[in-house]
């Protein structure tokens, strides 16, 4: 168990690196440069060559690379003298645009975003697994075709499209909504449900129509095998069949989604948190490529790269405690 | 046992010496490392033309290895294999091919060892193209092969699916004729038969061997199907061979106490029932 | 066909005239085309039969497992009392309980997320109530019974921990623990090896002894059905083509299928005797 748990982490970290090559070799090497993006354009050449120094991209490139990598460790000093800006490890970057480290603005938003994203999954669990379940028990009732005509239309629609109609509808015309906002839970719990109450539902609706249509081709498939019939030959009740003999294999590979796919929210709510003005890490990202504020765009790259990989250690870790076939061999 | 094997050697179509084949295996639970596990243990086998060698074996005795490596599905571990003198452990290209279109199998299971959406003909006349081999009319080939199978040659343009088990096991064998070979490993090709259909298919081997000298190796758990078209039997267990001879010697004078257990294992019908059946029925007096 | 009616009155199993069909889009197709049948206390009646003779059909009817698509008429009789369209709730206190099932894969058929001491225990204590705790000690000492090695421990391990032969040792367990009146064991000794089916057929048997559950054996193996069974029914295309009792049947057969049956089977005892050509109508082949 140690000696596979070190091999995932080791290979964790040679796959970050490679993210984090990868993402500064498109940023640092291919965009215009960040020199001139910051100095704006009444600028002399000489300035230009200092904010160059500066920021350290008249290195190569893998010098700088190595640079931005062990400032993670070790942190690092942008310039020299007057002007110099410590960034503490881990150093993520430095935003020259908003005068904050990386980090910082990561941690100022991070909130946000997992409350986006524990109260989105909460919902998406609860309704995508039990309108699966419930449809595929009664498959091909009236039901089962209701419930996977919604959420072939979850799966279909643009969020950012039902996330508009819906703030129009709810907030501007009926009033029934305030303006979402990103309040701290203490101050105003009503305000703050308001608030959250449509991105939560938004983004639950898509995963939810993804889970409930996976969760009902799972339970059909358990309902169809030989120990579901050896269960009703021991005259189980059909409640004790379906929850303790169908549900469970059903749910296994639920589990490894759902680690993958609510790391991945982790890494912020793009779409959502713009749409609705949600201040968290997906509304920062979008403000940062629209402005080419590249430390950030990097940065915000990397932590969501690191999210999905821990996210797979965790959920391969947990599958052999749900399925006892990983677990042990034949003994 | 190994004096009838080495009697014969010399004139072999296929002689496999010491075959090893090892795999490696998760260790204990999902996070331990791997360990060495030798399912083929030095075996050693001899087939003629002509003749039926069965190999017999209950589930990982390691039959169905040595049958993938004798068909070179598999590589070897460590040993030697010579097919008419000539050494093919490790042949590639030239030999390889060579070696393909002497050597053919029939799967256990018809159905999905036929492409679905191939019709017989193109299933029939596939392994001519991975030979090479041209300047035969196809058609007429085909239509002569289902003959030679017993089925309809006017079927030719159907589907595997409008067949039924039996039939489509026929239409294996015919695919596996259609290069000629010397050699046709059975691998189980009848145990998922039912019995009437089964008899009909090794009546067919049978036959087929008669009319063109064919070697086959029959890879097999049933030992009553066994006893029937074998003239040699090789008894597996735990990856070796545990006893080797001629049909009449293995089931009616086995040495080892495993192949003596084996067959006291299988259940027969009260033999005085079946004396009494044939009377009644006027075969026997 | 003759219709057996041995065990009379006293007879733990009643079927009679029980048909079995699936209603699709091509037609109805009728699988079972009424049969009748007696199984009693202590006897083990087999029924033989080729792929789709409707031999499991039958099987699943009696338990009242068949899909819900499915229609069965007819009278399935269980100590009397009819059964056939009995309420689900009725025939939920009667499945592992007063008649149980064996399957053909063990494997599959025991659920791989728990363990074997788990799934014995629920069969009992759905039906005899207590707590969990208890059924783990009928689940034990069912193991024992089956002839499982330290029970104690392997109680809980796994279905993929067992062999195969062990696997359908657990699985008699799980359906003896009730003490079934009836046991109906679909090919339960096919998908394993031959010195380890002997075992098993050798421990069905011991338990029968001891029990006196009636027993109906469900096969396409006519060897081991002539080994097995007092009784043997012989099944093609949803009809009984012959039965009687098992040395009948085996040496003075009626009907040309079970004669043409016992023409194919390749025997291990008899290699003078060529495999005949079987020349049968009701064998689809072209």
């Amino acid at each position: 168990m140690i000696t596979y748990l070190v091999r995932r982490l080791l290979a964790a970290a040679g796959v970050l690196v490679l993210v984090a090559l990868l993402t500064y070799w498109i940023f640092f090497a291919l965009s215009p440069d960040p020199a001139v993006m910051i100095c704006g354009k009444t600028c002399t050449p000489d300035r230009i060559d200092q904010i160059r120094a500066t920021l350290g991209v008249d290195q190569p490139f893998m010098t700088q690379f190595f640079t931005f990598l062990g400032g993670i460790f070790m942190g690092r000093t942008y310039g020299s003298g007057e002007g110099a800006i410590e960034c503490a490890a881990p150093c993520l970057g430095f935003s020259f645009q908003t005068n904050q480290s990386v980090l910082d603005m990561i941690a100022e938003r991070m909130p946000v975003s997992i409350t986006i994203a524990v109260g989105a999954a909460i919902l998406w669990l609860l309704i995508g697994v039990s309108a699966g379940v419930i449809s595929a028990v009664k498959q091909g009732s009236w039901w089962d075709k209701a419930a996977m005509m919604v959420a072939l239309s979850g799966i279909s629609l643009p969020n950012y499209f039902i996330a508009l109609v819906l703030q129009y509808v709810l907030v501007v015309e009926l009033q029934i909504l305030p303006f979402p906002s990103t309040p701290a839970f203490g101050e105003d719990p009503l305000f703050w449900f308001q608030s959250y109450i449509m991105p939560w539902s938004i983004l639950a609706f898509g995963y939810a129509s993804l889970y409930a249509r996976l969760t009902r081709a799972n339970m059909i498939d358990t309902l169809g095998e030989n120990f579901v019939r050896t269960a009703r030959a021991k005259g189980l009740s059909s409640m004790l069949v379906l929850r303790r003999h169908a549900l469970r294999p059903s749910l296994t590979p639920i589990v490894t989604m759902f680690g993958m796919d609510f790391a991945g929210l982790l890494g912020g709510a793009l779409i959502t948190e713009t749409v609705f003005g949600l201040n968290g890490v997906g509304k920062m990202t979008s403000d940062a490529i629209s402005k080419n504020d590249q430390p950030v765009i990097m940065g915000v790259t990397l932590m969501a790269a690191l999210f999905v990989i821990v996210g797979n250690i965790i959920v391969d870790v947990l599958y052999t405690t749900l399925d006892p076939r990983v677990r042990t061999k034949v003994a | 046992m190994s004096s009838v094997t080495e009697a014969v050697s010399s004139q072999a179509l296929l002689e496999a010496r010491n075959l090893v084949r090892e795999f490696q295996v998760s260790k204990g639970g999902a996070f331990a490392g791997t360990e060495t596990f030798r399912a083929v243990d030095q075996v050693s086998l001899a087939l003629h033309a002509g003749r039926t060698t069965a190999l017999v074996g209950e589930s990982g005795s390691g039959k169905s290895t040595t049958a993938r490596m004798i068909a070179k599905l598999l590589d070897v571990t460590s040993g030697t294999m010579h097919f008419e003198g000539e050494d093919v452990t490790r042949a590639s290209d030239a030999t390889l091919r060579r070696f393909r279109a002497n050597v053919q199998v029939v799967f256990q299971d018809p159905f999905s060892s036929l492409n679905p959406k191939h019709t017989v003909d193109r299933i029939i006349a596939a392994p001519l193209d991975y030979q090479g081999i041209r300047g035969v009319d196809r058609r007429v080939l085909v239509k002569t092969l289902l003959e030679r199978v017993g089925l309809n040659p006017d079927h030719s343009s159907r589907y595997p699916s409008q067949f039924s088990g039996g039939q489509a096991q026929r239409i294996g064998i015919a695919r596996a004729l259609a290069v000629e070979p010397k050699l046709v490993i059975c691998d189980e090709a009848v145990s998922a038969l039912d019995v009437s259909v089964q008899a009909q298919v090794i009546n067919l081997l049978r036959d087929l061997q008669q009319e063109s000298g064919y070697s086959y190796l029959f890879i097999a758990h049933d030992l009553a199907v066994v006893r029937q078209i074998a003239d040699d039997v090789a008894v597996m267990s735990s990856g070796k061979i545990v006893e080797q001879g001629t049909t009449a010697q293995v089931f009616d004078n086995p040495t080892e106490e495993y192949t003596q257990a084996l067959l006291s294992a299988v259940p027969v019908i009260n033999p005085e029932w079946e004396v009494r059946r044939q009377q009644t029925m006027g075969r026997i007096a | 066909m003759k219709n057996l009616d041995a065990a009379g009155s006293n007879s733990l199993l009643e079927v009679a005239d029980l048909e079995v069909s699936f209603a699709s889009s091509a037609g109805i197709a009728t699988v079972v085309q009424g049969i009748s049948f007696t199984v009693a206390r202590n006897e083990t009646v087999g029924i033989v039969g080729e792929s789709g003779s409707g031999k499991s059909m039958t099987s699943l009817a009696i338990m009242g497992l068949l899909p819900p698509k499915a229609k069965t008429t007819g009278s399935i009789k269980l100590h009397g009392e009819e059964i056939l369209g009995a309420s689900e709730r009725h025939m939920r206190k009667l499945r592992g309980n007063r008649m149980a099932m064996v399957f053909q894969d063990p494997l599959s058929s025991l659920n791989p997320y728990y363990t074997v001491g788990m799934q014995i225990a629920e069969a009992y204590k759905a039906h005899r109530g207590g707590s969990m705790r208890a059924a783990k000690l009928v689940a034990v000492d069912a193991m024992g019974r089956v002839g499982i090695s330290d029970p104690q421990r392997r109680v809980d391990s796994y279905p993929h921990q067992f062999s195969g032969g062990m696997r359908q040792r657990i699985m008699i367990a799980m359906a003896m623990c009730c003490e079934p009146d009836l046991l109906i064991a679909d090919e339960p000794t096919t998908a394993l090896d031959v010195t380890v089916q002997a075992q098993i057929l050798e421990l069905m048997s011991q338990l029968q002894n001891e029990s006196g559950t009636g027993m109906l054996f469900i096969t396409h193996d006519l060897a081991v059905v002539s080994q097995v069974s007092q009784r043997v029914l012989v099944m093609n295309k949803g009809k009984v083509v012959e039965s009687g009792t098992t040395e009948d049947v085996f040496s003075t057969p009626q009907d040309p299928y079970t004669q043409a049956l016992l023409d194919a089977i390749p025997r291990i005892d008899d290699p003078i005797r060529a495999l005949k050509k079987v020349e049968m109508g009701m064998v689809s082949e072209a």
